[in-house]
């Protein structure tokens, strides 16, 4: 699809096709062309002065990225990103103010102030790329960077080398890392840490030697054959100039993933990024919106369900629902010891004897002892008539169920 | 004269004057609003980079009638789906490739406004539905590099690919051919029918010599559909269909030990097709309409369930059902009127009972239907 393509598209058709020309005007792309995730990516300051954020996203559509993990020195950039493509960006939150800052920052706590400010601003799926050697790692500022991520759900991405990382791990059970440049270590070492610790991960940036001439050397293929989960792409636009690599560095991967096989080529291309960020940023980036319209169980208008005495349902559709058109709702059970509950959602029309034909996808965006809040994606009704929402709980191994009617017209 | 007289003669004589008045309650007239405008906006086809581009819809029309896509060259899409019989080809089931096809040719008008492609849904946009006739056995009968190489050297075809800027050298033959699919679903998008009197009758409800140019018993066969024979539940929305499947009790044996389980197979078909929008050849990767594929329930339900058709331009594509058992309208209609209970399972639709309507009534439904019909 061109540009001349979309000017001569018909005034019948504009409405439907502005959008479409918008998202894929200057795609090139093939259809059959291997999607990639990017995971390490920077669009910092000097980079945002000299290239325009529209021209940063197109670059990426053509590079047919599928996830893009942008870090930025500072935030803004990021931001600029996030907003134009909310489909592709996944925000890192890198401590640096300003480039120059990666030996200095996890003594300075104006770094670490700039953080938890950020934090409280806006929503991240990793904390870094941020760089980390040796003992430094156990120093005041990098352990809270450490609690910070637990708190607030994020990945860990470290530019370190192996005994930094282990650091990182060990001050929190729950953490993981994205290691940077898989360490710049050999793919041997490399899958001794893999093994060695079931939450690490690494991206292949910077690192020219992998595939070097179109081809895989057998230590690398090692590596991936033993772990064929846990590697994935990055490019590192390190400096302004490298934002126009991206594309470059795509094709090239593509040639030695091609001399994989092909479920784990796109492991590595794509999945492997994927499946770690993207639930990650699912779960943290529906936080953000839960807590713009946060639900307080006790001063609600939204209407309520009495699921029995001790809980209550808030059922809150993300649109007015229509016969046939997807929509999501957020279900909130407010009550005790919501922390272990598990909830479950259904619609059904009892006189029809059958309900949806679709399985929502579900995502717990908040729990804690006073509620637990999921988003339910992917509701279709598809008939009009009388319909019955059903909201199940599970807790402390028993199950409770409430419906309520409404009319769909 | 009596006045019982005067009074039965008074009667006759303002029902032939002023005739029958059929009246639509504020509620009746809310709900038909559900049926209206047409045409509406067609959506994009999912997963179609292609789709609304008029270069790649007119490549598309050209290639929907070329034999070339066919093994021995000599049957196209228009083959079976003929433009004169509202892209259907008026038998029950046709017999195109090697052996005779289950199903009923569908007609095309209005294809784009649907969810899911095929009898059974076994497709999730219309791209991979047009992909699927190329390579059945009972239809077209080729395969992706017999395609692939004829199309490498049709003139059109290369010419058109070029003066748009697409590399046919840089295609294998698997994309070439989901390129060739994704054409001609944008082509298939474009069909879209006309105003029918249905249309012109809802957008002047209320003018005073509508019954002119509405029948009457069209009118109450409207009253039934929307009324008490609750049709409008499946058959629902502008194009009277809900996009869904459902089980009406029809028949699905194909032959001697034989069924043909309708949308049980098309979700398998589905869940195994690499060219589904969930698959690698999607091209805009829209998290939504993937979400439609990767979401879909499969269970018992579906045994036997087909999808609901639009009820547009009906008369063009008769015969009726999935295997073009019932022959007119009336037929239809009979059918409903008469189902058989024991066909449907107690937890399936249970909306669906026999009303064992009159004559009349069936008449003024067949009446209304025609009337969602072009003149």
């Amino acid at each position: 699809m061109t540009r001349k393509s979309c000017d001569v598209i018909s005034h019948r058709l504009k409405i439907t096709l502005a959008a479409l020309c918008a998202a894929f005007f200057g795609q090139t792309v093939q259809a059959d062309t291997l999607p990639i995730s990017d995971a390490h990516l920077h669009y910092s300051h000097d980079s945002v002065e000299l290239t325009p954020p529209e021209r940063v996203i197109e670059i990426m559509r053509e590079a047919n990225l599928k996830l893009a993990l942008v870090s930025s020195s500072d935030d803004k950039g990021t931001q600029l990103l996030l907003d134009l493509a909310p489909d592709l960006i996944v925000p890192g939150l890198r401590p640096y103010t300003r480039r120059g800052e990666l030996g200095t920052w996890y003594q300075d706590q104006v770094n670490l102030d700039y953080v938890e400010d950020l934090l409280s601003k806006h929503r991240y799926a990793t904390i870094g790329e941020f760089h980390l050697y040796g003992e430094t790692a156990d120093l005041e500022i990098p352990k809270r960077i450490v609690e910070l991520a637990s708190e607030h759900n994020l990945i860990l991405h470290a530019h370190s080398d192996a005994e930094a990382v282990e650091r990182l791990l060990a001050q929190d059970s729950s953490v993981k890392v994205l290691w940077a440049h898989a360490g710049f270590d050999e793919p041997e070492f490399v899958s001794t840490m893999l093994s060695k610790h079931d939450r690490l991960w690494v991206d292949l940036a910077f690192r020219g030697e992998v595939g070097s001439g179109g081809q895989l050397s057998d230590e690398w293929l090692a590596l991936f054959e033993a772990h064929p989960d846990r590697i994935m792409l990055g490019t590192d636009t390190y400096t302004p100039e490298r934002m126009y690599y991206i594309p470059a560095h795509a094709e090239g991967a593509r040639v030695w993933l091609d001399t994989l096989p092909e479920d784990l080529a796109e492991k590595i291309a794509w999945k492997n990024a994927y499946d770690l960020i993207m639930p990650v940023w699912k779960k943290n980036s529906a936080m953000l919106e839960s807590s713009a319209t946060s639900v307080a169980c006790n001063e609600t208008d939204a209407s309520t369900l009495a699921i029995d005495d001790q809980s209550t349902a808030i059922l809150q559709p993300d649109r007015e629902i229509e016969v046939g058109e997807a929509f999501s709702v957020k279900l909130t059970v407010c009550g005790q010891d919501m922390d272990s509950a598990e909830v479950a959602l259904d619609a059904t029309m009892p006189a029809h004897g059958h309900g949806m034909n679709y399985t929502p996808e579900q995502t717990v965006i908040d729990q804690n002892p006073d509620l637990v809040t999921v988003q339910f994606d992917g509701l279709r009704l598809h008939m009009p008539g009388k319909w019955q929402w059903q909201v199940t709980v599970r807790r402390d191994g028993k199950r409770v169920q409430a419906s309520e009617e409404f009319q769909l017209n | 004269m009596s006045k019982k007289a005067l009074g039965i003669l008074l009667l006759f004589f303002s029902l032939q004057v002023f005739g029958e008045e059929i009246v639509f309650t504020d509620s009746e007239k809310s709900l038909l609003e559900a049926f209206t405008p047409w045409p509406i906006v067609i959506p994009a086809d999912p997963g179609n980079e292609y789709s609304g581009l008029q270069w790649a819809e007119a490549l598309g029309a050209q290639l929907f009638n070329d034999p070339v896509l066919s093994a021995d060259q000599t049957i196209s899409c228009a083959s079976c789906h003929q433009s004169s019989k509202g892209f259907s080809d008026g038998s029950a089931l046709p017999q195109a490739g090697a052996a005779p096809h289950v199903r009923n040719t569908q007609g095309l008008q209005n294809v784009g406004y649907q969810r899911w492609f095929g009898w059974d849904g076994g497709a999730d946009s219309l791209w991979a539905a047009s992909l699927r006739p190329m390579l059945s056995e009972v239809e077209m009968a080729s395969d992706i590099e017999d395609v692939a190489t004829k199309l490498r050297v049709t003139t059109y075809f290369t010419k058109a690919l070029q003066q748009n800027d697409l590399e046919i050298t840089a295609l294998d033959d698997e994309t070439l051919v989901v390129t060739v699919a994704k054409f001609i679903g944008a082509y298939m998008r474009t069909l879209v029918s006309g105003e029918t009197s249905f249309d012109k009758f809802l957008a002047s409800f209320d003018a005073p010599d509508i019954e002119l140019q509405y029948p009457l018993s069209a009118q109450r066969g409207m009253k039934i559909f929307f009324g008490e024979g609750n049709c409008f539940v499946c058959h629902f929305g502008p194009n009277f269909s809900n996009g869904e499947f459902h089980d009406i009790g029809r028949p699905f044996f194909t032959g001697i030990g034989q069924v043909d389980p309708g949308r049980f197979t098309g979700i398998e078909r589905l869940k195994n097709d690499p060219f589904s929008l969930a698959g690698n050849f999607n091209g805009t990767n829209n998290k939504a309409e993937i979400l439609k594929t990767t979401s879909v329930k499969f269970g018992q339900l579906n045994f036997g369930q087909w999808r609901t058709p639009s009820l547009r331009n009906l008369e063009q594509t008769a015969p009726y059902m999935h295997d073009g058992s019932l022959q007119t309208l009336r037929d239809v209609i009979d059918y409903y009127a008469e189902i058989d209970p024991a066909r449907l399972h107690s937890k399936g639709e249970a909306i669906l009972k026999s009303i064992k309507w009159s004559e009349r009534e069936r008449e003024d439904l067949v009446k209304f239907l025609e009337t969602l019909s072009e003149n």
